[in-house]
């Protein structure tokens, strides 16, 4: 299991920090598994699962370290393009901002708003009238069209009562 | 003739009026969202999952399919005039196609991508015709230790044969085995991994880690690289028509498409890349004139066309007659029978002939509309491609959000999608593959009561999946699978190829 080549798979350090996620997350597959109770007579429980698959997370989690250590001996030490974070950041914080409306009960149409023009911001877009337009009409035809045409429940909140 | 008569008879429930109105919703809307930048034909159907819920079963599944190769068809046009493969089945249709679409032969290009896939459809449906009913016949005979053996060896084949990292490939594939562990157990009742939350006990659900995986994943990663120049696309200039030229060289392109995709497709070996790729490579070493190829042949679009549309085709033999999805689509396609609790595999042939049959049958006229769709419309179609970005991944986010709120009304249900769409995000910054988490999410639970039972019908006897012929292997196919990558790339370093 040889990354070889920059290019291919993160940077030494990255790979190091997957490899201790991947143990801690045998390390909960083995706990749960430890509180369940002992497997019936005949055949194995509900437990046998936790501790195979937890088995395997940790081997890939070992694994990730001796990958790591090849790719420091092959100098993979610096991570390839930055990437463009305030973009990043805008969507990320339209999509939490989007869970807290719904959490607050302003209900589907205002959050769906949200969501589309704080993502638009991030791909560049400028806030203002056009794309808030867009985005009440787009929030507005989705909402009627599921729960009208195919009869399902969205959130709701005043707005969504002012057209019930 | 017994294969005939129910393909009549599935033509007889697929031509009812309903069920062809569904075939052309599907088609039109796999078209209609497939065709928008990066979205690949698994994403489509995650997305329009939740349009489907309140239909009956048979429409529903027949809408499905439409969706399915709507969006396939969809993402060809995508990868020929904005070079944007949806999928990485398409990326070798990205490359010569774009070329011809940017020499003025986009319409040629179009033509015989549209063309190839219905040809390749239409041969692999047949095909699927007559080979489910064979495997489903062998299937009635399989033990849990076979099904058990067969899962296992679906497990290697999608995350390790064929990626680039057999580490990475299998990470992906254990973090969607974690995720299928989370839940009631069926057979216990009792609770795993769900610390107390009624929101964990249902278990992770495919449709959120899908749409999370594919649809959020890719939006942050975009947002990530994006540097506010617009991609180009190239409008189609010139006569849509193929001319004799272009139907010599494509027709036998497209057989050999065939030929490659769907036994490919068929095999558990995990969906449509590997046979575009060959397909590519093979045209281009029979090629008349191979000095075209990079520059705009047209046989490097027919052929991994065709091969792509047949490996689509393919993967659905293991999942009608063994309930087996062996790429991320067919997850998603196995995800739409269970919200209707239709389990694929061979019960299903006997319990719901209509279904299966008129869904198979369904796929010819699904093939013939989109034909028929694409071709004269691709003006309408373009028009698609010049969505602005801003506007395109925000409705995308608006549609996925909404898609998961309908399944689920619940802002935690909406949590867990943006944690998969944060993840989704991270492994396409690592390059880790997709697609084997969500088959490890599906399969996973699958093969564990398999595994199970086969355990408690050998009253405990560990040894049971080697005193079985057919486990035993299909098991020492899955280890060889595993470790022939490995092998290779051991000898590749000691001839010192592997700078």
């Amino acid at each position: 299991m040889s990354e070889s080549g920059p290019p291919a798979g993160p940077r030494w350090q990255t790979q190091c920090g997957i490899g201790v996620a991947l143990l801690l997350v045998a390390a909960v597959l083995w706990y749960d598994a430890g509180r369940l109770p002992r497997a019936p007579t005949v055949g194995v429980g509900p437990a046998a699962a936790l501790w195979l698959v937890g088995g395997l997370v940790a081997l890939l989690g070992l694994a990730h370290f001796v990958t790591a250590w090849r790719a420091r001996q092959a100098g993979h030490t610096h991570a390839g393009d930055r990437g463009n974070h305030t973009s990043l950041g805008i969507v990320l914080a339209a999509l939490v901002g989007q869970i807290v409306l719904l959490e607050v009960g302003a209900g589907f149409m205002l959050s769906s708003l949200w969501l589309f023009a704080l993502t638009a911001r991030g791909f560049g877009e400028r806030i203002g009238p056009k794309l808030l337009g867009i985005g009440a009409v787009l929030s507005i035809a989705v909402y009627l069209f599921f729960t009208k045409a195919l009869s399902l429940a969205l959130p709701s909140g005043p707005l969504e009562r002012l057209l019930a | 003739m017994e294969v005939l008569h129910s393909l009549l008879h599935g033509l007889s429930v697929a031509i009812q009026p309903g069920n062809l109105l569904f075939a052309g919703i599907g088609v039109l809307l796999g078209t209609l969202v497939g065709i928008l930048p990066g979205i690949s034909p698994s994403l489509t159907v995650a997305l329009l999952l939740p349009v489907t819920f309140k239909l009956d079963p048979t429409g529903s599944i027949i809408m499905f399919a439409g969706i399915y190769f709507g969006g396939m068809y969809g993402s060809s046009t995508t990868a020929i005039l904005l070079n944007t493969p949806g999928e990485a089945a398409s990326i070798a249709t990205a490359i010569e196609g774009h070329k011809m679409a940017r020499a003025g032969r986009g319409g040629p290009a179009l033509a015989t991508a549209a063309i190839g896939s219905f040809f390749a459809g239409t041969i692999a449906t047949l095909c699927l015709a007559l080979l489910a009913p064979t495997i489903v016949d062998l299937a009635v005979g399989f033990g849990p230790w076979d099904y058990f053996g067969l899962m296992v060896l679906a497990f290697v084949t999608i995350s390790a044969t064929f990626g680039s990292s057999v580490l990475r490939g299998i990470t992906s594939l254990a973090l969607g085995l974690v995720l299928g562990l989370i839940g009631i157990d069926k057979l216990t009742g009792q609770a795993r991994l769900a610390y107390g939350l009624p929101s964990l006990l249902d278990g992770a659900s495919i449709t959120t880690l899908a749409v999370g995986l594919f649809a959020m994943g890719e939006a942050l990663y975009v947002a990530s690289r994006f540097t506010g120049v617009q991609e180009t696309i190239e409008a189609v200039r010139g006569s849509l028509w193929m001319t004799a030229d272009d139907w010599r060289r494509s027709w036998k392109a497209w057989l050999r498409g065939v030929g490659l995709g769907f036994p490919i497709g068929a095999l558990p070996a995990g969906g449509a890349e590997v046979p575009t790729l060959l397909s590519y490579t093979i045209e281009r070493k029979l090629a008349g004139e191979p000095n075209q190829f990079g520059k705009g042949a047209i046989e490097g679009v027919a052929g991994p066309e065709a091969a792509n549309n047949a490996a689509a085709t393919g993967t659905l033999v293991p999942l009608l007659a063994l309930g087996l999805p062996t790429s991320a689509t067919a997850a998603m396609l196995l995800a739409g029978f269970q919200q209707y609790g239709l389990v694929p595999g061979p019960l299903l042939f006997v319990t719901n002939t209509d279904l299966v049959w008129g869904l198979i049958a369904s796929f010819f006229i699904g093939n013939l509309m989109l034909l028929v769709l694409n071709l004269p419309l691709v003006g309408l179609w373009v028009k698609l491609l010049t969505v602005p970005q801003p506007y395109l991944y925000g409705g995308i986010l608006v549609f996925a959000a909404m898609g998961t709120l309908a399944a689920n009304p619940s802002t935690f249900e909406l949590a867990m999608l943006v944690a998969f769409g944060i993840m989704g995000y991270l492994m396409r910054c690592w390059d880790y593959p997709l697609a084997p988490m969500i088959v490890g999410l599906i399969l996973g639970p699958m093969a564990e009561g398999q595994f199970r039972r086969a355990l408690q019908i050998s009253l405990g006897d560990p040894w049971v999946f080697f005193k079985h012929g057919g486990s035993a292997t299909l098991l020492a196919i899955a280890a060889f699978a595993l470790v022939a990558p490995l092998m290779f790339k051991g000898l590749r370093r000691l001839k010192g190829e592997d700078a």
